[in-house]
């Protein structure tokens, strides 16, 4: 390991310590740049097989949501997430079958593949909207929805938790209960219940589900956000800062706040898959974005009807069932080996 | 410990004082009009009757007197009946289904009830058990598998779990049919000769000497606790898993082995006793978390419980409806985690001092 050449007043000086045995170590230009407990993370990310397969299935659905004009490019340019249809039959048709009225534009890997005319690659769903429209342009609702929850998650739970460890006494204890009351419900019925009071007042699409999902999902981060700056401000450099006259008011916001919401901020972005679960699961039960949408829940909605009949029209459930499996699966992989490259208790011993 | 207790039994009303104002804040959602399904059966289209019913059941009043009429029920100057209030048990009228809201949770709640009931059987098989097992055999064979059959538990979702089970055991095999009992079946529950005892029909069907309708109702209850299970044996797998490898790194581990005890009482006398505490206190976690999956799993499966009800009501927007059967499951897992944290404080000395 030791690549750094000794001067000959280190050669020459005496033991006084084990430190001294220790070999020195490199320090690449990259852990320089992010620092070491961030380097440690990378490094454990792409070493471990399973996360490096979570990051490219995610590579893969984000390049898909850019693509998505380019893969299969929209029939009506006003609303570009409304799947559009091959006629109004009941009957979903399989893979492969031609697509009659109004296909959309060629796209450019038509002449790659020898492919001449548009048909229904993935079938057909009942009322005839075509699945792979509705799966590719629902890569981008999902990455869309998975965002907006988790930035405005994150950012009520750090306000409510730092408020919290802040002011400490009352205020703390008022933040504290008002958290608990809303972690007292189920999230997927409470979410159920206010998408359901919402749809009336600001009508059908993603936002109902959407700000109830929010409402009812910011009480994790407030209370991580809370417990680390608790344990950050107790660490020696805040001491050491304090020691040397820093104000409260920047050690809070240079050294306590960064500190703390690193680890926070990692998680929450691996809470993206669970969060497009929760709004395909909405979707399913009929609740938020009218019927057509782009979006893998409502694609899946209409297998409902279908059940005594879907190992003949299995269509209709695999393709989108595939796209929200593999989407949870990337960032569960990469979620998991995270979580147990972060845990401090797993730490020793591995 | 009694100081812990009664600390927490001290925040509890206001944690319910916060809870049902939260429900009722997302009432005042809804106009007049819509919340005199609180207290009538049929709202008339009649502008006329409309404003005689908001006046006669004051949906006018300010905010904190509605509030308290919905908690305690409010008198009808016309009949001098007291009416409604969640506190007598009156939740309102459901749309959805053309009933009053409490016979329609006391009709379906046994049937979610006994799926919770058998969900816990692969908890704790799959779960606990098969955790104990990957950590004792840590980084071997067993250890993978596990850690990878907990991921793909917790990424398959689970009405798409349910879709495909169907697909496969029941639209192709024919093996396990959707619903809770076959027709034939219900024939005879609906019968007078059929007794209720405890309305979980795989106890009463025994109770009543019906194995045939015992077996009928286990082949339909099959499918839905194995997908409505799936998300809580992936998390118990996991926590068990490495609670116990924690627990056999501990220094009183080592101590037990030094001693020359063997491998399996060192395992089964030592470490899992302290391994399962954590675990022990994930039932509030498992409760919330099967209210809110069997919402999706009855709904696929055409289970006739609360979920399926909470499902189709918001479907159609009936809010009265799914609005009262969370403010029900929300006040199940208050009740829930109240037990749990009261016998984690007996099981774990630890926390007693906090």
């Amino acid at each position: 390991m030791s690549t750094v050449t000794q001067t000959p007043s280190q050669r020459t000086a005496p033991k006084t310590s084990y430190l001294d045995d220790l070999p020195d170590r490199k320090i690449g230009w990259l852990e320089r740049l992010i620092g070491p407990e961030n380097h440690r993370i990378l490094k454990g990310v792409i070493s471990n097989p399973l996360s490096v397969i979570g990051i490219s299935l995610i590579a893969f659905f984000i390049i898909v949501a850019l693509a998505a004009p380019l893969i299969i490019p929209s029939t009506n340019a006003r609303e570009p997430f409304m799947t559009p249809r091959d006629g109004f039959g009941p009957v979903p048709k399989p893979p492969g079958t031609e697509w009659r009225t109004r296909p959309p534009a060629e796209p450019f890997w038509f002449p790659i593949v020898g492919k001449t005319e548009w048909t229904h690659l993935f079938g057909t769903t009942s009322g005839q909207y075509d699945l792979f429209y509705g799966v590719v342009w629902g890569t981008r609702t999902a990455l869309k929805v998975g965002l907006i929850v988790e930035t405005c998650t994150l950012i009520i739970g750090i306000l409510i938790g730092s408020l919290s460890a802040f002011y400490g006494g009352h205020v703390d204890n008022v933040l504290m209960r008002i958290t608990e009351i809303f972690q007292a419900f189920p999230y997927l019925l409470a979410a159920l219940t206010l998408s359901a009071i919402l749809t009336p007042v600001i009508g059908k699409g993603i936002w109902p589900p959407l700000i109830a999902m929010v409402t009812f999902g910011w009480m994790g981060y407030a209370r991580i956000i809370r417990g680390d700056i608790l344990s950050v401000r107790e660490r020696d450099y805040i001491m050491a800062s304090r020691v040397i006259g820093v104000k409260d008011q920047r050690i809070l916001l240079k050294h306590v706040i960064p500190n703390a919401i690193y680890p926070t901020l990692i998680l929450a972005s691996m809470n993206i898959g669970a969060d497009v679960i929760s709004f395909a699961a909405l979707s399913f039960l009929g609740i938020g974005t009218e019927i057509g949408y782009a979006d893998w829940g409502q694609m899946i909605a209409f297998a409902r009807n279908w059940i005594p009949s879907l190992s003949t029209y299995w269509w209709i459930v695999l393709f989108p069932a595939l796209a929200l499996i593999f989407f949870t699966l990337g960032w569960n992989l990469v979620g998991d080996a995270l979580r147990d490259i972060m845990d401090p208790r797993l730490r020793r011993g591995r | 410990m009694i100081n812990y207790i009664i600390r927490r039994l001290l925040i509890m009303p206001l944690i319910l004082f916060g809870v049902t104002a939260l429900i009722f804040g997302m009432l005042f959602f809804l106009s007049p009009e819509e919340r005199s399904a609180l207290y009538v059966r049929d709202i008339p289209h009649n502008v006329a009757q409309m404003d005689a019913i908001i006046k006669r059941y004051g949906l006018n009043d300010p905010i904190y007197v509605q509030y308290w009429h919905w908690l305690v029920g409010k008198k009808d100057p016309i009949s001098g009946n007291v009416v409604g209030g969640i506190l007598r048990g009156e939740f309102g009228y459901s749309r959805t289904a053309s009933q009053p809201v409490v016979d329609l949770i006391r009709r379906r709640f046994p049937a979610t009830v006994e799926l919770a009931l058998y969900t816990i059987i692969p908890i704790i098989t799959i779960g606990v058990y098969l955790g104990i097992i990957a950590a004792v055999n840590h980084n071997k064979f067993i250890d993978q598998a596990a850690r990878v059959f907990a991921i793909l538990g917790h990424s398959l979702p689970s009405f798409i779990l349910a879709l495909l089970t169907l697909m496969i055991f029941y639209a192709k095999l024919g093996w396990f049919p959707p619903g809770r009992v076959s027709d034939w079946a219900s024939a005879v529950i609906l019968s007078s000769a059929w007794k209720p005892y405890t309305y979980l029909i795989t106890v009463d069907s025994l109770l009543n000497g019906r194995v045939d309708i015992f077996l009928d109702a286990l082949r339909h209850l099959f499918l839905p606790v194995i997908v409505l299970s799936t998300i809580s044996w992936a998390t118990y797998l996991r926590i068990t898993r490495s609670s116990m490898l924690e627990t056999l790194r501990q220094e009183y581990v080592v101590t037990a082995r030094a001693k020359g005890l063997k491998e399996k009482d060192v395992i089964n006398g030592h470490a899992r006793p302290n391994a399962l505490i954590p675990v022990a206190t994930m039932g509030g976690l498992t409760m919330a978390a099967m209210l809110g999956g069997a919402v999706l799993t009855e709904t696929v499966f055409n289970f006739p419980g609360i979920g399926q009800a909470a499902g189709a009501a918001a479907a159609q927007l009936d809010v009265i409806t799914v609005l009262s059967l969370t403010l029900l499951s929300g006040l199940i897992l208050i009740l829930a985690n109240l037990v749990v944290d009261v016998m984690y404080a007996f099981l774990d000395p630890r926390v007693r001092l906090d």
